[in-house]
């Protein structure tokens, strides 16, 4: 799997500028952004408002976390694409790859606030 | 960047105003206040004594929080709205006039001053059987309220020391109590604060025209004499401000310092100021900290009891609430008018 990925990479950095690569990914961060701002502090509301479910909230969290990675990858993979529309490169595949990676990360961030942050802020 | 942009302008155009509507009614906060239900905290992780370390303590005694938001957005106001559990209404009284900020402060001078008054009543009842114990206290006026019209506003905070005036005839005035007899000549007088830093200072304060009052209110503590308190205690951060952990901080210290447990292996909460004499005092939110309470599947909930003919009394407010939201209290919610009342209570359980 590790060697399938490295694969990926060579040919997305063969394929595409840096320039381009960092243009896509700001575009995305921009828009993705713009679309977490308010959904995070919402979210972030309703917990204020519902603490006793918090562990439901901090799952919920978790879940969208992965679809703003989500939609992050999307629009990275869109600017790529209106950029060069005759790519051979299979970005989707890349991305998956980077995805599981992030969202392992956000997991990992989760667990550490249900079981240590919580109960040591709930005091 | 620029292909985003241009590939997504027309739903851009379309959510912009949308977009912004959702964005002011997640900001714009409105003048009310919402309380929901909280949780449960073991005092045990908040105050430790450094005595009887080998008793094993096979219940637990927790005070009951809830989430108290002032000034909600329109947003948190509206999520309130879809919860029987939760209670929203207009800020009135002096906290219409306070900032979040100066609230939270108030609400934090109140639990620092409601530990102090709970490990006097508990390090007191432990004392008649103990005498290794011992308790030593000193009193401090402090500041506690502030009127809009209260000259230097910004320059006096809450809790800080008063130290005394300059009154009628150059008296120094140091009896809070004395103040309205020791200024009847003039309308404005010379104030001796310390504040949080134990710097001294020094305001001259005009009398409210129309209400002939200086805007201050002063309230008389007692606290602990760390040095000579025997045994020594520590008390960690706790986000949770308010003085209506009283009653249960009275109890976890207290069972921490004698010999037996008084637990009884029981998942005890509750909640009640506690007075220096022993006896509780009333506390707001009273629905939401029920319902905490169920939610938590406490075992033993003490709440105060003081009049059965106020309509206010914290215990017949529980009751409507139980009788609300369907909860039976049969066996698990305790009236108490005191300190030993709650005792009396855990000693009669088998």
């Amino acid at each position: 799997m590790m060697s399938r990925y490295k694969e990926l990479v060579k040919d997305f950095n063969n394929d595409f500028s840096t320039k381009e690569i960092s243009s896509a990914y700001l575009g995305a961060f921009f828009y993705t952004t713009i679309i977490a701002l308010p959904l995070l502090i919402a979210i972030a509301q309703i917990v204020s408002v519902y603490l006793y479910w918090l562990t439901f909230w901090v799952i919920l969290i978790i879940i969208v976390m992965f679809l703003l990675n989500y939609l992050f990858h999307r629009l990275t993979r869109k600017a790529l694409i209106l950029k060069r529309p005759d790519t051979e490169v299979d970005i989707w595949r890349l991305f998956i790859f980077q995805q599981i990676f992030i969202n392992i990360f956000f997991v990992i961030i989760g667990l550490i606030f249900i079981f240590i942050l919580i109960p040591i802020w709930m005091v | 960047m620029k292909e985003l942009t241009k590939h997504y302008l027309p739903f851009i155009k379309i959510l912009i105003l949308p977009y912004l509507f959702f964005m002011f009614i997640l900001f714009y906060p409105i003048a009310y206040f919402v309380d929901t239900p909280g949780g449960i905290t073991e005092v045990e992780s908040i105050i430790a004594i450094d005595y009887n370390e080998e008793k094993e303590i096979k219940g637990t005694i927790s005070s009951t929080y809830i989430v108290s938001i002032n000034r909600p957005t329109f947003f948190q106001f509206m999520l309130s709205s879809f919860s029987d559990y939760n209670y929203a209404n207009v800020i009135r009284g002096s906290y219409a006039n306070y900032t979040n900020q100066e609230i939270s402060q108030i609400s934090y001078l109140d639990k620092e001053t409601s530990v102090n008054a709970a490990i006097i009543v508990a390090y007191q009842n432990a004392k008649d059987d103990n005498p290794e114990i011992v308790i030593d206290y000193y009193e401090k006026v402090m500041v506690f309220g502030k009127a809009t019209y209260l000259s230097f506003y910004d320059d006096i905070e809450f809790g800080d020391e008063f130290l005394y005036l300059i009154g009628d005839n150059d008296a120094i005035v140091d009896d809070y109590t004395q103040i309205g007899p020791n200024t009847q000549n003039s309308s404005s007088y010379e104030f001796f604060f310390k504040n949080s830093e134990g710097e001294t200072y020094s305001r001259i304060l005009t009398k409210d025209s129309e209400t002939n009052l200086f805007g201050i209110t002063l309230k008389l503590y007692y606290l602990v004499d760390k040095d000579t308190t025997y045994p020594k205690y520590t008390e960690q951060n706790s986000n949770i401000g308010g003085p209506s952990g009283g009653l249960l901080q009275t109890l976890a210290i207290y069972n921490m310092l004698v010999e037996e447990d008084i637990t009884k292996g029981l998942k005890i909460a509750g909640t009640g100021t506690i007075n220096y004499d022993g006896s509780v005092g009333y506390i707001g939110g009273v629905e939401q900290k029920i319902i905490t309470a169920y939610l938590n599947k406490v075992d033993v909930f003490f709440i105060p009891f003081l009049s059965e003919t106020y309509t206010y009394d914290n215990y017949l407010e529980a009751l409507n609430a139980c009788e609300k939201h369907g909860i039976d209290p049969t066996g698990w919610l305790v009236p108490v008018a005191s300190f030993q009342d709650a005792l009396d209570y855990l000693a009669e359980v088998e």
